[in-house]
């Protein structure tokens, strides 16, 4: 890495919660490139990037925003019941079945553990706006995945 | 059965599982590339959303019906794409293909960093918005300063000092993509997005550059002036004069078309390439003392708005006319702008007053509902907003001073609309819904149009009161009782009501068509407006829990009690026992003491 230690730490905390955040905004193919980006913009502007109050969600928007070009559904990969025996297989398809908005606070706040806070500044959106999706993105999953139960 | 906790431990489950597999790919800065070439489309930017929707906002200064457009039925409609608009002396751009959607992000626009000044050149570039000179006549004052607005980062920032001659007239501009070309009278100069460069171009001395159209074919622009036309030779950046005269000019993709509007009553039509030079190539004859108002390309076809509103359409390969009835458009008290846009989807005409927006079916003209009161009519090239051709007001950062970059609706989306600096987000079952206030004796009645079918309907639930000189309407609960006069059959709804202050004079209505409540969870009232033991009162009632945050206001303000904000807003669906934070207005202290 470069010789700034501070920048070099925002970098890897950036690239560790970006890698978890975007592949619900951009799928899992793109997010490295959209990643990769936004670090790259964070690096030719890192002063103004040191003094961000949100510089993830900052990130964010420019990594989403990089990525705008994959598909509007982004590409997850389908759940493995070997791998992940506690995860509905339903759950994929549930989430992208999802709007994009609702897709990504149900992700960020409750798969990244993003506050609204951050979540909203991601986003672009009010942090109660923020609720709303939430809140309408986890009842159609529920709604989903509760539909596979009762077919199943 | 998954229950909420449930699901939360499985989304965090797949997203390490998912975080993994991106890991797998190395990831590491790359070098900061070039921008990616920009869409050759100028985006018009407006000042209000997507057309469509239902009209929205209450003049809370009437004390009596307001003059609002007809609501629609709240569904949003691409009304066109790419916008091949032209650009004019009066601000308006040309386009070439549709950028891509980008979503607005909601909240409040930043301040731009501009004094106040109308007639500025607004041209939207990919994701961001170029905003530049104006005027203020009030004043007396020319600008020649501008800035950018960055869509993705909702910032502006301040261009660098243009060569171009402060002048009172409204600059233009044509996207080439990797720079702008900007005129303002016969001045001249590119402009870098990019980089922030402006670059001084030779200028047509004594001109007035009234129109450019951008002829990509011969790599070249065309400028209308008031002594003829001009064409300017992008690869070597000179100019040429060709004579000829019109009052519109248009670019077919292989000659130029220019129109005069002939006092006798028709207009002669010519056209232009360099191997014929001026051909005269027909007159069409109107019977009516002529002015070309605007010129625009549609499929193929050129058509010609004239000084009375009337539309002929003239092919320039088969050389046919044809006459469409004359634009509805109300031009008693003055010709009105008109900018012609095909935007390659129905045939637009945008006009600078009511109506607005009209389009042409196929059998008729159509007119939709105008959303910008001040500024014109509006589209954006990608069919869902809108643009205000001659520049729009800024007012150094009040709710006057905003932005309006549209989105795309897609069905089942939540959508956005900008009202000055609000943003407004409407889930998928609401609607924008026009209000009225009619005034009876003993106060006033406010009532809505629902919706095209079922038409005006009266709120049962709803008071209006004048306060102060201007009229407010008092939502009495969330769910409103509705009884619509309809002749055949009066209905009962009981449609979701809640409004959102706009700016201190205009309150947005939404409706929401409810779609029921799934099990176990309650609906949250919308509270705003009323009296914090009300509003308590009301969200316990549903088995919610009510948090107080104050907010101070004057002493003495009629706010004082009354719930200001809440947060879920009204609408939402939450658990029972969840929390409702209510801001209340709090008295400031007694100016007298």
């Amino acid at each position: 890495m470069s010789s700034e230690p501070a920048i070099d730490a925002l970098l890897e905390e950036a690239t560790r919660r970006l890698r978890r955040a975007l592949p619900a905004a951009v799928g899992v193919d793109a997010a490295p490139d959209a990643i990769a980006h936004a670090l790259a913009w964070a690096w030719e502007h890192r002063e103004r990037f040191v003094g961000l109050a949100n510089p993830h969600g900052y990130l964010y928007r420019i990594a989403v925003n990089e990525g705008r070009r994959a598909p509007r559904v982004p590409e997850l990969p389908a759940v493995d019941p070997v791998r992940l025996p506690e995860v509905e297989p339903g759950l994929v398809p549930a989430l992208l079945d999802l709007s994009p908005m609702q897709r990504q606070t149900v992700w960020l706040v409750h798969a990244c553990d993003w506050t609204y806070v951050e979540t909203a500044e991601a986003l672009g959106i009010t942090a109660s706006a923020v609720g709303t999706h939430l809140t309408r993105g986890m009842t159609r999953l529920r709604t989903s995945i509760l539909g596979d139960e009762n077919h199943g | 059965m998954v229950d909420h906790v449930d699901l939360e431990r499985q989304l965090r489950r797949y997203a390490d599982h998912v975080e993994g597999a991106v890991g797998e790919t190395a990831v590491e800065p790359v070098p900061t590339r070039p921008r990616s070439p920009r869409l050759a489309v100028a985006a018009v930017v407006a000042l209000v959303a997507a057309i469509g929707l239902a009209f929205v906002v209450v003049d809370r200064d009437s004390g009596s019906d307001v003059d609002i457009d007809p609501a629609r039925d709240g569904s949003l409609e691409p009304t066109a794409q790419a916008s091949d608009s032209n650009a004019e002396g009066d601000g308006g751009v040309s386009a070439e293909t549709p950028p891509e959607p980008k979503l607005m992000p909601a909240g409040e626009i930043p301040p731009a960093p501009l004094s106040p000044r109308s007639s500025t050149l607004t041209i939207r570039i990919g994701d961001e918005v170029v905003v530049w000179g104006g005027d203020r006549d009030a004043l007396d004052e020319v600008y020649g300063d501008g800035a950018v607005y960055d869509i993705a980062t909702n910032e502006w920032r301040a261009m660098a000092e243009s060569p171009i001659p402060l002048t009172d007239d409204t600059p233009t501009a044509i996207d080439l993509e990797d720079r702008l070309f900007v005129s303002r009278r016969q001045h001249a100069a590119y402009y870098s997005v990019a980089d922030d460069v402006w670059t001084e171009l030779p200028s047509l001395s004594g001109e007035l550059i009234r129109e450019l159209r951008h002829a990509p074919e011969i790599d070249s622009i065309f400028a209308l002036g008031a002594r003829g036309v001009y064409q300017f030779d992008l690869s070597t950046d000179s100019w040429s004069e060709l004579g000829g005269r019109g009052d519109s000019i248009e670019w077919t993709g292989e000659k130029l078309v220019s129109v005069t509007g002939d006092p006798g009553g028709s207009f002669p039509v010519d056209t232009w390439t360099a191997s014929t030079g001026w051909v005269e190539e027909t007159t069409i004859e109107t019977g009516v003392s002529q002015v070309a108002i605007d010129t625009g390309l549609v499929d193929g076809e050129v058509w010609i708005v004239g000084y009375d509103m009337t539309v002929d359409v003239w092919d320039p390969v088969t050389g046919e006319q044809r006459s469409l009835p004359p634009l509805p458009i109300d031009f008693t008290e003055g010709v009105p702008r008109v900018f012609v846009s095909s935007a390659a989807g129905p045939d637009v005409v945008l006009v600078d007053r009511e109506p607005g927006l009209v389009t042409w079916s196929g059998e008729g003209w159509e007119v939709r509902p105008r959303l910008d009161i001040a500024y014109g009519a509006t589209l954006d090239s990608d069919g869902t907003g809108g643009g205000a051709w001659w520049g729009y007001w800024f007012d150094g950062g009040t709710p006057d001073n905003a932005l309006v970059v549209s989105q795309v609706p897609t069905p089942g989306d939540p959508r956005e609309i900008v009202l000055g600096s609000v943003v407004l987000e409407l889930a998928p079952e609401e609607q924008l819904i026009e209000m009225g206030v009619g005034e009876r004796d003993d106060g006033f009645e406010p009532w809505a149009v629902i919706s095209a079918e079922i038409g005006r309907c009266r709120l049962d639930d709803a008071i209006g009161e004048r306060v102060d000189g201007t009229v407010d309407i008092v939502l009495g609960s969330n769910v409103i009782s509705v009884t619509c006069d309809d002749p055949e059959a009066p209905r009962r709804l009981a449609p979701r009501l809640r409004s959102v202050d706009v700016d201190d004079e205009r309150t947005a209505y939404i409706l929401g068509q409810s779609l029921g409540t799934p099990d176990g969870l309650v609906p949250v009232s919308t509270v705003v407006g009323l009296f914090a033991d009300t509003a308590m009162a009301t969200l316990r009632n549903e088995g919610l829990v009510p948090v107080t945050e104050f907010r101070v206001v004057p002493f003495g303000d009629p706010q004082v009690g009354v719930v200001l904000a809440q947060a879920p807003i009204g609408f939402t669906e939450v658990e029972p026992g969840t929390q409702v934070v209510i801001t209340v207005g709090e008295a400031g202290p007694d100016p007298d003491q």
